[in-house]
């Protein structure tokens, strides 16, 4: 089975390499407005990271991208959507996030624009959907969204750590993100599920941080103190679980904590022993998203595979037991990752996308 | 007040004391409302304050539940830091349980003594809605008093800014007001009083108000017109006593306590030959040449003691003649000083006439004494009678008494018997003679106390052979308790031997009945004894009656005429009466009476 699979993927590679010549003339334009910072500045590499495999995954799906910075300013995010509105030619594609909400807006502004739109990460919420209407409807250029099944993330989270902690009562500290952002209440919701699915286990709280490192230490430190009993905390990305680790260190608990993200700097600390696990992975969100665009472009719409607005399940605990290779697999080689794997239109099939990071990371299980 | 009683200033003027009495007044009241206002706003301040805080604490309270629950400590710390800018804020702290400083916002300490308010809340959260409260953490609101101290202080200079300005302006127009009110009527009006005290009684104050001060100076006014009148009538008071005194016979000195003449009147002027002038400011040495330096200072002393002194002394005139004078002199208090006055009166007069009285009296004495002798003379025969009785009872008794002894055996006891009888003889004819020799007496003698019955009995015995040769029986009715009285006895004697020797006389013609004479002595009343001496004689008629006490009327051929008169004259000086009355039968009844005995000290 999977020796076939290897051929049938080797002849796709051809057939793909021929087209790309016929491509080469005119490569799709894909414009990403990313709100993150080009450069490190406390907010977290995420969004560097998303770009980061979006490259790999655009260029061996010959995809021309730009990335446009918003450096976490949803008016400066506003302004770049209305530049790209207004660019003549248009690009093919435009990639937007519903940061503090801001997809709304740009949709209305990019409707001008005869460049498709995608939305990704953070979806519209009911209420804006309510007005806007969804993907092909009232915005027409708005072709679909995807995001990452966050809760899924957090509810695989969970599931290692109830398995780490063995026979203990899990007494659970949670700190999510802002809740004006959806993703925040999605993690959390991942929890709740996973605890009432195993039966045992009880939330002590639910707190909501500002993703910072900072935070989460300053939150770990009150809540540990609140809840001495606490033996998991939980953070809603890496910096706010790497931040709650040094106030369990500091206050010399046996307390279990898991990240959500798998950055570097939590996979060293997952290597060293500092973080129990990290939901990792949804920093490939932007390449996911490159794939099905290049999979519409070329005539295979995704909409025919799991939706015009999918909810993605690739996310990936990375532990000790897997960290090593984990990060030799995608973070040291994320220039030579090749995402022609997922593509429908180079591997026709049924079915929904399977974004499964186990298929890069544990090639055999895949 | 005790404070304000002390507080005096004796040369200040009224307006001066009220200003400032005023002043003081309003200062301690504005000083009091100050300190209560003072105080008012220091609690109300410090009240708000307290309530600063404790709102700020329960707002805290309230607005970190949800952020300390979510450990939003930027957030807290962002709600801490807005209070920061308030200076009163030293502190605020949020803690969590079991944690410690989740976010403080201005540890200010305060720096003064004075404290913080302090207000700690815990902070509660139901993590869902229907849970109970659970204790997260606690807020402490640390708020410093200085703020409130400062402001208080500001507060407090300005009050006490206006109590002063206030004190001021109320000092500044209470001054005004009184020197507008008081001050100018008060030195019109004491000018006014100062014109009076001077002696122009014509002054008068301006009346230009109803007020007190307006109706004061009208009184004072009115009691102007009434010293005005008063003073008028009291000069010509003065003048009228001036005349009385001037014209009274006395001569008047008014001396202060050392004798200095103050004032003296027109008659003492006149009887010492001095003007007025002259004699103010003498001493009574200087015109009194009757008593010595000891006897004044005697009289003065007795004057002093409250004694009114009254003495005879010689007065010298200006031009060194005397005359005697009898002085008054008391002294009396006038005003808070002793004065004293003396009245001397001139008796030259009464002394003239009290030497004439006395060269009368000695006539008298004269007169009565050539009486006595008189009737010793008409008495020769029966003195001689008597005193021939005893001497020939001498004789016979001698004779027997030789006869006695000149026996051959001499009988002693019968010589013994007869010279006792002739001691006793002796001494009777020596008693006979003894009693003429007193009735010859020329000096009179002092009063002595007298038994008028043994008096009247001694007489009877000059005279019992004068009434046995004239056939009258003299019969005696005598008081058996007479009183005794006050007399020289030789006069007495004299009256009774003339009023005996006339009865004997009144009945030498009698012979037609009997030549009775009767002595009746009896008590008249407990202040006088009666002696009555009744003849059986001639009588005598009314016209006689009138004049047998008259000098030299005299019905006898070979009377003098002095008899009665002389009795008396006797009789009055002894402070008795000698009456003639007719009787209803033949005879006259004479009557004279006595005054009784007194003890010493009693008057005579």
């Amino acid at each position: 089975m999977q020796r076939r699979r290897f051929v049938l993927g080797l002849l796709q590679a051809a057939l793909f390499s021929t087209a790309k010549v016929g491509w080469a003339q005119r490569q799709p334009h894909v414009v990403f407005l990313n709100p993150g910072e080009p450069v490190e500045r406390g907010t977290g590499p995420f969004w560097r990271m998303v770009t980061e495999f979006m490259r790999p995954a655009a260029r061996s799906l010959g995809l021309n991208l730009e990335v446009l910075y918003a450096e976490r300013d949803h008016l400066l995010m506003l302004r770049q959507a209305e530049e790209v509105a207004q660019r003549s030619p248009a690009p093919d594609y435009v990639l937007i996030v519903n940061e503090k909400l801001a997809a709304q807006q740009m949709l209305k502004t990019l409707t001008r624009s005869s460049a498709k739109v995608f939305v990704m990460h953070n979806d519209l919420t009911p209420e804006q959907r309510r007005e806007i209407g969804n993907e092909r409807q009232q915005i027409r250029n708005w072709i679909g969204t995807a995001t990452t099944d966050a809760a899924r993330g957090a509810y695989i989270l969970m599931d290692y750590l109830y398995r780490r902690l063995g026979n203990q009562e899990p007494r659970i500290i949670g700190i999510t993100g802002d809740p004006s952002t959806p993703v925040s209440m999605e993690r959390a919701d991942g929890v709740k599920e996973y605890v009432a699915h195993a039966g045992r286990g009880r939330i002590d709280q639910l707190a909501f941080g500002d993703w910072s490192y900072a935070d989460g230490e300053r939150k770990a430190a009150v809540l540990l103190a609140r809840y001495p009993d606490a033996n998991i905390i939980w953070g809603s990305n890496d910096s706010m679980a790497l931040g709650a680790l040094r106030a369990v260190r500091a206050r010399e608990a046996r307390v279990l904590v898991g990240g959500i993200g798998g950055f570097w700097d939590a996979m060293t600390s997952v290597a060293e022993g500092g973080l129990a696990a990290s939901s990792a992975g949804d920093y490939l969100i932007g390449a996911w998203a490159i794939v099905m665009l290049s999979d519409y472009h070329h005539g295979v719409d995704f909409a025919a595979h799991g939706g015009l607005a999918q909810k993605l399940n690739y996310m990936y605990v990375v532990h000790r037991g897997n960290v090593t290779r984990f990060d030799d697999v995608i973070l040291k080689r994320s220039e030579a990752l090749d995402f022609r794997l997922y593509s429908k239109a180079l591997n026709p099939g049924s079915g929904p996308y399977d974004f499964r990071l186990a298929r890069l990371v544990e090639p055999g299980k895949g | 007040m005790k404070f304000l009683r002390r507080l005096r200033f004796p040369t200040a003027s009224l307006h001066t004391k009220l200003t400032v009495a005023l002043a003081a007044l309003v200062a301690v009241v504005a000083a009091g409302s100050a300190t209560v206002l003072v105080e008012r706003e220091r609690e109300q301040r410090l009240h708000e304050l307290e309530g600063r805080a404790t709102r700020i604490a329960s707002l805290l309270q309230q607005s970190l539940a949800q952020g300390l629950w979510n450990v939003d400590s930027k957030a807290i710390q962002r709600q801490l830091d807005a209070l920061a800018p308030d200076p009163e804020v030293a502190e605020v702290t949020v803690t969590a349980v079991g944690y410690g400083t989740v976010a403080t916002a201005g540890p200010r300490h305060p720096s003064d003594a004075t404290g913080a308010v302090v207000r700690i809340r815990p902070i509660q959260y139901a993590q869902f809605e229907g849970f109970p409260l659970e204790k997260i953490g606690e807020v402490r609101v640390v708020l410093t008093r200085a703020e409130a101290e400062a402001a208080i202080a500001r507060a407090r200079r300005a009050i006490l800014a206006m109590a002063a300005a206030v004190v001021l302006t109320l000092f500044a127009a209470t001054t005004l007001l009184l020197k507008r009110m008081l001050q100018r009527p008060v030195t019109r009006l004491e000018a006014m009083v100062n014109r009076l005290a001077a002696g122009d009684l014509d002054a008068r104050c301006p009346v230009d108000s109803g007020d007190e001060l307006g109706r004061l100076a009208e009184r004072v006014n009115v009691m102007a017109d009434r010293l005005r009148g008063f003073t008028a009538h009291l000069r010509e008071s003065e003048a009228r006593f001036r005349t009385f005194v001037d014209h009274a016979m006395d001569a008047f000195f008014l001396h202060d306590e050392q004798l200095t003449v103050l004032d003296v009147n027109r008659q003492a002027c006149e009887s010492l030959g001095y003007s007025r002038e002259e004699l103010i400011g003498k001493r009574p040495r200087d015109f009194d040449a009757g008593l010595d330096g000891a006897s004044i200072v005697r009289l003065a002393e007795q004057v002093g003691a409250g004694e009114t002194v009254t003495f005879e002394s010689l007065h010298q005139r200006k031009n060194g003649t005397v005359f005697p004078v009898e002085i008054r002199s008391r002294q009396f208090h006038q005003g808070g000083h002793r004065f004293r006055l003396s009245l001397a009166r001139d008796i030259t007069e009464r002394k003239r006439a009290e030497e004439q009285r006395e060269r009368l009296r000695e006539l008298e004495a004269e007169l009565a004494h050539i009486n006595r002798v008189s009737l010793l003379g008409e008495l020769t025969a029966s003195i001689a009678h008597e005193l021939g009785q005893p001497l020939s009872g001498v004789v016979s008794n001698g004779g027997a008494c030789l006869r006695w002894l000149g026996r051959d055996e001499p009988n002693l006891e019968e010589a013994r018997e007869a010279a006792k009888r002739i001691v006793r003889d002796g001494k009777r004819a020596g008693e006979v003679i003894a009693r003429i020799r007193a009735l010859t007496r020329r000096t009179t003698a002092p009063r002595e106390k007298l038994d008028l019955n043994e008096t009247i009995r001694d007489v009877l015995v000059l005279v019992g052979n004068e009434a046995m040769r004239n056939s009258v029986t003299i019969h005696t009715q005598y008081a058996a308790a007479l009183a005794p009285v006050a007399g020289d006895r030789v006069q007495v004697q004299q009256v009774v031997l003339n009023l005996v020797l006339n009865g004997i006389e009144a009945m030498g013609s009698v012979s037609d009945r009997a030549r009775d004479l009767v002595i009746t002595t009896r008590n008249l009343d407990p202040d006088q004894v009666q002696v009555t001496v009744e003849d059986s004689g001639t009588g005598l008629d009314a016209n006689a009656m009138d004049k047998i006490f008259d000098p030299f009327y005299t019905t006898k051929p070979t009377g003098m005429g002095m008899g009665l008169s002389i009795s008396r004259s006797i009789v009055q000086a002894h402070g008795g009466r000698l009456w003639a009355e007719a009787k209803d039968g033949p005879g006259t009844r004479f009557h004279f009476t006595l005054p009784t005995f007194r003890e010493a000290g009693s008057h005579l």
